[in-house]
């Protein structure tokens, strides 16, 4: 596996390039690593100082007590090449390499890249980048990065080609509540390409879903296998960026990549079955449910889905989602009367509601055990194999959370939920239910979609 | 084409896709054999002018449709040749058949610098650029990867016949894709296969013109 476990487990690390000022990378991954609490040996190295942040400093790789397993360079490019020889010579098993200045500017920096990739491709090292922000390892409490940052853990794992697309990711999950396990971002990928990231990922048991940035590689054919064959067994999702020609232009000086045909990826995602999403809140949206769903009782994996069940108690939201749901070839089925009836036993004699699905029960509705009673009713349908439970938050009135758990513990079938309200309101219930193993949304379409990306990838193992 | 790259003839094209099972409408013809060729496919006769030098047939009145005797092939024939006299490259008159009615499908593959075979398929004709309603996917395919292709072109109603247009067999679309695939992988020297227009026909799949883009042996 290339080493790529050494990257993400090291035992010990060494930042090449550690310093005492704010302003440079070295402090910041330095003060990343050891704010992330890392459990293993922090080696710093820089020949101008004996001391940062308390923590002795070594004059050079070469002086360290033991041969670290991991080598962070926070260093320039030049200096760079001339570490990860040294690094070659000691045995080093993993680097990353944060400084830029290679195939991205000209003609320099692809020969320094060359040196750079032949180097630890020979000593077999397991190279991050050039030109990256690092990698993040939740399980580990590492955080390998110059973006200090501290992460709810979870099962999601993402590859990155842009730090700033990743950061925007990590920050997008935090809020959403959704919980990562390991992060990397690949830069100008010398060594280690996204297939390598992807093998790995299939492999972490850890990893339970995948979610990737990319703006292109030259090697499309070797990453959209490599993601094919993982997407048999794990999730994979994936935001491509680059449609036009200025797109193209600014991917290349990026990350020295040639963006490629947007259509030309968007036509081989699709012959291979990789589900893709359009922005980088989408690709949250969808690692949300992917993740978050049979993460609570019992760890269910994700069956096949053809109907979907649909509860409101307002009727415009139910259209919006329905337009969604069935865009995407999800079946809204007809109720058994066995269902109806018990919806009318929850609801009462007569109800000024039409009982069908989607189900609008209205004001009825605003009581949560009566909400609570329908949603198990439509749950418990034969024909529903994932509901869509649609409230709304209230200043004076309780949500069904409580509810809406035991539906889940009970029907064991996916659930997705929308509690239209703010981010802020619905916080504490998000909580709750994302350790049910019920993802949480607040926009409806996003709702919607989370359960289209149950039903692409669900049954498929 | 670049500097690196040249045209097949009509006939080297047509002998290469032959050995992958995928048959060419017509054939090139020298003058002595016009009338055994008249005879063989029957009037009305389309006689065309196919040069490596020159890919844009249409515009320079290379192709001569509605042929519906004799005298008019010779006549045109000794046309063509005359207008193709010390034209530079392989240049060869061919002899089709007047094709069906039907609709225009344009089929493609290719060698793409990020996923090496590709194939793309769409309609061909006049308003092919405008629409760009064409589907890729990378090569090679096997039948059932080809239908599904053939599913995810935005435009596959139109296979099922519209119009007084006939339907097109997609079994025999999507093995046509296979051996384009086949052929494209197992030729490294290939840069690309255009296949437009490829007509289908009451009959079946007609296919008028093709152009072969390979890489020079240096």
């Amino acid at each position: 596996m290339k080493n790529i476990n050494v990257l993400f487990n090291p035992a010990s690390i060494a930042v090449v390039g550690a310093s005492p000022d704010v302003w440079r990378i070295g402090y910041n991954i330095l003060q990343s690593i050891v704010e992330g609490c890392f459990q293993g040996q922090i080696y710093l190295v820089n020949g101008k100082y004996k001391q940062i942040m308390g923590l002795p400093c070594y004059s050079g790789l070469a002086e360290l007590p033991v041969v670290p397993e991991l080598v962070v360079l926070a260093v320039n490019q030049y200096v760079t090449v001339e570490q990860i020889e040294l690094c070659a010579r000691l045995g080093v098993k993993g680097v990353i390499c944060s400084a830029g200045g290679f195939k991205e500017m000209g003609q320099e920096g692809q020969l320094l890249e060359k040196r750079l990739i032949t180097v630890a491709e020979d000593a077999g090292i397991a190279l991050v980048g050039p030109n990256t922000l690092g990698l993040i390892n939740t399980a580990a409490s590492l955080y390998a990065t110059f973006w200090p940052m501290s992460l709810n853990r979870g099962s999601v794992s993402v590859i990155s080609q842009s730090g700033g697309v990743g950061l925007s990711l990590l920050t997008t999950m935090q809020d959403e509540g959704v919980g990562v396990s390991k992060w990397c971002g690949v830069g100008n990928r010398g060594v280690l390409e996204y297939a390598d990231y992807l093998n790995y990922f299939a492999e972490d048991p850890e990893t339970k879903v995948i979610g990737i940035f990319i703006e292109g590689t030259d090697k499309g054919r070797e990453f959209i296998e490599a993601a094919a064959a993982v997407a048999c067994r794990k999730p994979v999702v994936i935001f491509k960026a680059g449609r036009g020609e200025a797109a193209a232009q600014a991917a290349r000086t990026h990350t020295g990549a040639l963006a490629g045909s947007y259509r030309l990826y968007q036509d081989i995602f699709a012959q291979h079955r990789l589900l893709t999403v359009d922005s980088i809140e989408e690709l949250v949206d969808i690692l949300k449910a992917l993740s978050v769903v049979g993460q609570g009782a019992g760890g269910d994996s994700i069956g096949a889905i053809k109907g979907v069940g649909l509860i409101t108690i307002t009727g415009g939201p139910a259209i919006v989602a329905t337009d969604i749901l069935e865009t995407a070839g999800c079946k809204l089925p007809n109720l058994t009367a066995a269902t109806l009836r018990r919806v009318e036993e929850a609801i009462g004699p007569n109800p000024p509601v039409i009982l069908r699905n989607p189900l609008d029960i209205s004001a009825l509705g605003f009581m949560a055990s009566i909400y609570g009673q329908c949603a198990l009713a439509l749950a418990a349908d034969p024909e529903v194999d994932a509901l869509l439970a649609i409230d709304c938050h209230h200043r004076s009135w309780s949500l069904p959370t409580s509810e809406l758990i035991k539906v889940q513990a009970e029907c064991r079938k996916p659930l997705v939920v929308c509690y239209i309200g703010e981010s802020q309101a619905v916080a504490k219930e998000r909580h709750r239910l994302h350790e049910a193993g019920i993802p949480l949304y607040h926009s409806i379409a996003a709702a919607a979609k989370g359960l289209v990306a149950l039903k692409f990838y669900g049954g498929r193992e | 084409m670049t500097e690196n790259t040249t045209l097949l003839s009509w006939s080297e094209a047509q002998e290469l896709l032959a050995l992958y099972g995928v048959v060419m409408s017509g054939e090139t013809i020298v003058k002595a054999d016009l009338t055994k060729g008249a005879e063989k496919y029957g009037f009305p006769l389309v006689l065309k002018g196919y040069s490596t030098f020159n890919s844009h047939k249409k515009e320079q009145g290379l192709v001569r449709l509605g042929l519906n005797n004799a005298e008019e092939l010779t006549g045109v024939y000794a046309e063509l040749d005359a207008l193709m006299k010390g034209w530079p490259g392989q240049n060869g008159i061919v002899l089709q058949p007047t094709a069906p009615l039907g609709i225009e499908l344009v089929l493609g593959a290719r060698r793409d610098q990020t996923f090496g075979t590709v194939l793309m398929f769409g309609l061909g004709g006049t308003l092919v650029e405008v629409l760009n309603e064409v589907v890729f996917a990378m090569a090679p395919l096997d039948v059932q990867a080809a239908l599904a292709m053939l599913e995810r072109w935005p435009r596959h109603r139109l296979l099922d016949g519209y119009r007084g247009w006939p339907a097109v067999n997609r079994q025999e679309l999507a093995a046509l894709f296979v051996n384009l695939g086949n052929l494209i992988n197992e030729h490294v020297e290939i840069q690309e296969i255009d296949l437009n227009p490829v007509i289908g026909g009451p009959d079946g799949l007609v296919l008028i013109d093709v152009r072969v883009t390979v890489e020079n042996c240096t």
